[in-house]
């Protein structure tokens, strides 16, 4: 297809933020501001809508593709392409990011015009990552996300926000600049930066073992793994509601999609040697997150520790490295991206109204705000994994193939799963029932708009819950062709 | 018979300045002009029939191209730095059409430097060079800092060139020769000058060890003087570096490459570690240049992997950003006089917007971070560096680089997230706000088509 | 015999007088101590047959830079008990770099031997020629640019040490030559006994 389709995706939100800073502030209404906002998203949108459209599911390889020479030197180009493993995360980061603005529309107030541009710049270089089939534009984008990001939280984030950007920023920086030493190295011996060539290329094993090591430097703190995952919970603590959604939906979707897209297809005697390794980190990731998550007074922390739990669940499934290891563990991406980035905003609206992220300040909730706690329901029983709904699928299909690979793990993440039913349901107690305290009171329910994009989440969740098919029929055959 | 002709760049110099001694004294203004003038015409003929110059000499083609290139880029610097000069000068009541002619002694010992075939004429180039810096360190006479800065300069850059002619008598005492061409069969005693000759090169470029000099001087002198050590005499001390590395043949003497690396890697940790906890803006560039010093360093010892294109494409982003940093700088003023502090940016994106966003551009390209030229510069020079096998070096580069993201996020978060205290006064400099404004654009736009520049300085050597 | 003799006459006199300098307590009796060190060493160069340097050293040194360090000493009020405080602390230091500076004499003096042509140039009946010879023609650019860096010396120093100061009157020629006589000279008639009212 010669249409552009993925440049045009790059470019609409580029272009979007370009217009906007050129913009004059001073006649512009915060107001019109989120609109236009809004409108360049929402079309961005409809537009990554064409890719499943007319996406052909029956041939393997990269599809939409375009290529641009960038230098003569090196064999590194403008190349991108998507995938069946691509397209659902460019949808979901096209459908999170108006709600990202929706949500933002009451609660930010001051700087509105850099509000809206950073995020159009994220957008940008989030689906810049999901696109790329060169590794050094992977990487730039890759990089390039940490930007936006830093300025989100610096500027708009909560007491201590300096720290949390600080924290998420170097953590993440130090992880990719060793994963751009690997890059550089594997350039210097492959001669060429195509994801596809380097990937038929097979290293010699100890240069593996290296390579693969510098590489989960980095996709390992942006997922986070256990032991680098002390930045997630303060950076979602301090961001605002709007940064922690994108950041739970799609930024550590990131860490993940590059072992699917780089480790595994790069490395493959690295990756059965390092099994073990990324097995008894995730195990310790399920159970001790867990555990923490079930002691948080917070309920942003809470969630956020929740997030490096359910990850766990697809680094796992990653790393069994069986067809349905792989698709249960992107399921579980794709559903924790939706149901995190719901819980996010949930703890949003109470604070916006509430002024306090304490669980122990709400009780009663429900009474005051029926309809809040029918939408804080479903995405926590989603969250927990009841069947029918979308996180049921991912972890039942990862636990189910990890028997295959050792019982223990099993064990362990079933284990995973009966601890983050507890905190999810000990969480959901404590704020919805009880006594009213007074000033739960005041307390108003979900406005029309909040009302709509919850409507959609939880649409999608359930969609996905019950009728899976939908996006196995579009990464199967991906996963089965291009990565394993 | 002496081959005058292959001088005419210099002497072309030197006649502006005899020009400029007799018209400053009647119209400080007027230097300024002629002198833009000048060198507008030298980049020309530089251009255009430098190899015209050289056609006698016995240099190679390789090397001729790097001294006309080098040479234009001194030029087109000396062009854009001494019509940025004007407006600081007067802010700090300092324009004296003096100041005009130590940037003229710089730049020409700065030529003289770049295109010497033997140790005496570079060492009276360095000089040349050396001395005007001093004075411009120095030329804020009634400043106590201006004229401390300048003491240290001059008795630490004294100790250097000691160092430095005591190097060369070695080298000639072992050879009887200064050229660069004789010296193939080395022996302890050539080694033991070359090491001191590179000690005095590693001080004027301020590579540590030998950078105890630098942020004192950077932060007691003038603005606009420091900009100027910053950029024109460091990259023409630095090319220099670069022909004596390649056409002495160091990599081949062990104990001079092993200096090298040494130096290299102490750089690059010294630029970053001193750096942190500065909060004192020139300190902090100061630093952050060591750093890319040691950057630079990497390059010139990985240059058989790497282009001359990715060499000057590196030393060019630097230049550009450094002049783009320094010309924001030079614009902020409080009614106390310049800002120092790095809290003087505080709330600098609420005040000044452009000048916010371009600092951005600025700090995030001379971290490293795309989307900006400055990262394909450090990919370059890194990926030359592993094909050569300097691994520690390479990951000590990245490492050094991950902190120093630190502190230009750091000054990053003054200009975005705090809120200002003091009111600045902008100083709205149409010419300053140019240079910051395109140097911003040039930088993002040289990371998406590096290109250009790169096959056109490699089409010069072949 | 006579030579040598000379030779080890010289350079211990001006071991004794280099220590000299060093060690007098009075800075006066250090620098009249520096003049006697560069007479010695001129005397060694004539010694070796290098008259020019020799009576350069003389000239440059003694004329110029020691009567100069002269006058500093005596304008400057040097306290010289902590000269001698200071001197105590860099001893190590210096006996260090002084340290290392005799083991490469001795190196290069006992192992080996410079391929360079000094002792020809000297050998040869008129040095001052030679010189003359390579300075202009070998070595012209680098003479010429010593030129320069002596001009910018001049002017730094200038820039440096001069302080325009409004309360001093200075003579403005321009003003002086474009003014006629009928501005500046008024004649009147006074009566006797009146006087002048100098303002009309």
């Amino acid at each position: 297809m010669s249409f552009p389709i993925l440049s045009l995706l790059i470019l609409t939100p580029l272009i979007g933020a370009l217009t906007l800073s050129l913009s004059n502030s001073a006649q512009l209404k915060n107001k019109t501001i989120f609109a236009s906002g809004l409108w360049i998203t929402t079309g961005e949108f409809l537009l990554s809508l064409l890719l499943p459209i007319f996406y052909d599911k029956s041939q393997n390889g990269y599809q939409f593709t375009e290529f641009h020479t960038w230098f003569d030197k090196f064999d590194i180009n403008y190349y991108l392409g998507v995938d069946g493993v691509s397209i659902p995360l460019i949808l979901l980061t096209t459908f999170l990011v108006p709600i990202c603005l929706l949500c933002s529309w009451n609660s930010i107030q001051n700087r509105v015009k850099e509000f809206v541009i950073y995020f159009l710049l994220l957008e940008s270089f989030i689906i810049g990552v999901f696109v790329s089939i060169d590794i050094v534009i992977f990487y730039v984008f890759f990089e390039a996300v940490l930007i936006p990001m830093f300025l989100i939280i610096g500027i708009w984030g909560g007491e201590n926000r300096l720290y949390a950007t600080f924290k998420f920023f170097l953590y993440t920086l130090a992880g990719s600049v060793l994963m751009l030493l690997a890059i550089i190295y594997i350039i210097s011996i492959t001669n060429t930066g195509n994801i596809e060539v380097i990937s038929k290329f097979v290293f010699a094993e100890n240069i593996q073992l290296i390579l693969f090591l510098c590489f989960f430097a980095s996709f390992a703190v942006k997922v986070p793994m256990f032991p680098f995952h002390t930045w997630l919970p303060d950076a979602h603590v301090q961001a605002p509601t709007s940064g922690s959604v994108i950041l739970a939906g799609v930024l550590l979707k990131l860490g993940a999609y590059g072992f699917m897209r780089l480790s595994i297809p790069f490395f493959e005697f690295a990756s059965y040697y390092f099994q073990p390794l990324i097995f008894s980190l995730s195990c310790i990731a399920i159970v001790y997150t867990s555990i923490v998550a079930l002691r948080q007074t917070d309920m942003k922390k809470m969630i956020a520790y929740s997030s490096v739990a359910h990850m766990g669940f697809v680094t796992i499934g990653i790393f069994t490295l069986t067809q349905d290891g792989m698709n249960g563990a992107y399921f579980q991406m794709i559903s924790h991206g939706i149901v995190s980035a719901a819980l996010f905003l949930i703890v949003g609206v109470v604070y916006e109204r509430h002024h306090t992220r304490m669980i122990a300040d709400y009780s009663g909730v429900t009474n005051i705000m029926p309809r809040y706690s029918f939408f804080f329901m479903v995405f926590m029983l989603s969250s927990v994994g009841l069947p029918g709904t979308s996180g049921f699928v991912g972890e039942f299909l990862v636990i189910m193939s990890t028997i295959s690979v050792s019982v223990y793990l099993t064990i362990f993440t079933a284990v995973g799963v009966i601890l983050g039913a507890s905190y999810m349901l000990l969480l959901y107690k404590n704020v919805n029932f009880g006594d009213v305290k007074a000033d739960i009171k005041k307390l108003t329910d979900l406005t029309n708009i909040e009302i709509f994009y919850f409507t959609c989440l939880a649409f999608l969740t359930i969609l996905l819950g019950v009728y899976p098919k939908l996006l196995f029929d579009m990464i199967d055959a991906s996963i089965s062709i291009g990565i394993l | 018979m002496i081959d005058f002709y292959s001088f005419a760049p210099e002497i072309f110099i030197l006649a502006l300045i005899l020009i400029s001694i007799t018209f400053g004294i009647l119209n400080k203004g007027v230097t300024i002009t002629i002198n833009a003038t000048g060198f507008s015409l030298l980049t020309i003929f530089l251009i255009f029939k430098g190899h015209s110059l050289y056609q006698n000499s016995l240099y190679s083609l390789n090397t001729i191209n790097l001294i006309l290139l080098s040479k234009i880029i001194l030029s087109i610097g000396s062009i854009v730095f001494i019509l940025l000069s004007r407006r600081p000068l007067k802010n700090e009541n300092l324009f004296r059409y003096e100041y005009i002619l130590f940037i003229l002694f710089a730049i020409l010992g700065s030529f003289v430097l770049i295109s010497s075939d033997n140790f005496l004429t570079a060492f009276i180039g360095l000089e040349l060079q050396s001395l005007s810096l001093y004075l411009m360190a120095a030329f804020n006479t009634k400043n106590l800092n201006s004229n401390e800065a300048g003491i240290k300069y001059f008795s630490l850059g004294a100790l250097s060139s000691g160092f430095l002619l005591f190097g060369i008598s070695m080298i000639y005492f072992d050879t009887a020769s200064f050229t660069f061409q004789n010296l193939d069969n080395f022996s302890t005693i050539s080694e033991v000058g070359l090491a001191l000759v590179l000690i005095a090169l590693f001080f004027k470029v301020s590579a540590a060890p030998f950078h105890i000099w630098t942020p004192d001087v950077y932060e007691g002198s003038p603005t606009i003087s420091t900009l100027f050590f910053a950029t024109l005499p460091k990259f023409a001390s630095l090319i220099f570096l670069f022909r004596i590395y390649h056409e002495l043949n160091i990599p081949k003497i062990d104990s001079l490459h092993y200096i090298f690396q040494i130096v290299c890697a102490i750089s690059l940790l010294v630029g970053v570690y001193g750096a942190i906890t500065q909060k004192i803006i020139k300190r902090l560039l100061a630093f952050s240049s060591i750093n890319h010093i040691g950057f630079m360093l990497l390059a010139i010892m990985s240059y058989q992997y790497m282009s001359e294109g990715t060499i000057f494409f590196y030393l060019i982003i630097y230049l550009i950003t450094t002049f783009g940093v320094f010309s924001v700088i030079l614009n902020l003023r409080t009614s106390e006089g310049e800002i120092t502090l790095l809290t003087g940016l505080n709330g600098l994106k609420a005040s000044s917007r452009s000048k916010a966003i371009s600092m951005l551009v600025f700090l995030f390209s001379l971290a490293g971070i795309p989307p900006f030229a400055g990262f394909f510069a450090k990919f370059f020079i890194l990926s030359a560096s592993i094909n050569e096998g300097f691994y520690v070096l390479s990951v000590i580069a990245v490492i050094s680089s991950v902190i120093a993201a630190f502190y230009y996020l750091s000054v990053i978060k003054n200009m975005f997230f705090n809120e200002s205290e003091t009111e600045l006064l902008l100083d709205n400099n149409k010419l300053s706000s140019f240079i910051f404004i395109s140097s911003a654009i040039i930088i993002t736009l040289f990371f998406f088509y590096p290109d250009p520049l790169i096959n056109l300085v490699d089409s010069l050597f072949k | 015999m006579f030579l040598l003799g000379t030779f080890y006459f010289f350079a211990s006199f001006l071991v004794v007088t280099c220590i000299s300098v060093i060690f007098s307590k009075n800075p006066v009796n250090s620098v009249l101590f520096l003049v006697l060190a560069f007479l010695n060493s001129t005397f060694l160069f004539i010694l070796i047959g290098a008259e020019f340097v020799g009576i350069i050293l003389a000239i440059v040194y003694i004329g110029a830079v020691a009567i100069l360090f002269l006058f500093v000493v005596m304008m400057l009020d040097i306290q010289i008990t902590t000269l001698m405080f200071n001197i105590k602390r860099y001893v190590p230091l210096a006996l260090l770099f002084a340290g290392v500076i005799l083991a490469e004499i001795i190196y290069l003096t006992v192992f080996k031997s410079s391929k360079s042509n000094i002792s020809e140039i000297v050998r040869s009946s008129n040095n001052t020629e030679e010189i003359g010879n390579v300075l202009y023609t070998k070595y012209f650019i680098d003479f010429q640019l010593s030129g320069i860096v002596l001009l910018l010396a001049m002017i730094g120093a200038i820039v440096l040490t001069h302080v325009y100061r409004p309360s001093i009157k200075r003579q403005n020629i321009d003003k002086q030559n474009t003014t006629y006589s009928k501005d500046r000279i008024k004649l009147v008639e006074t009566k006797s006994g009146e006087g002048i009212n100098y303002n009309e």
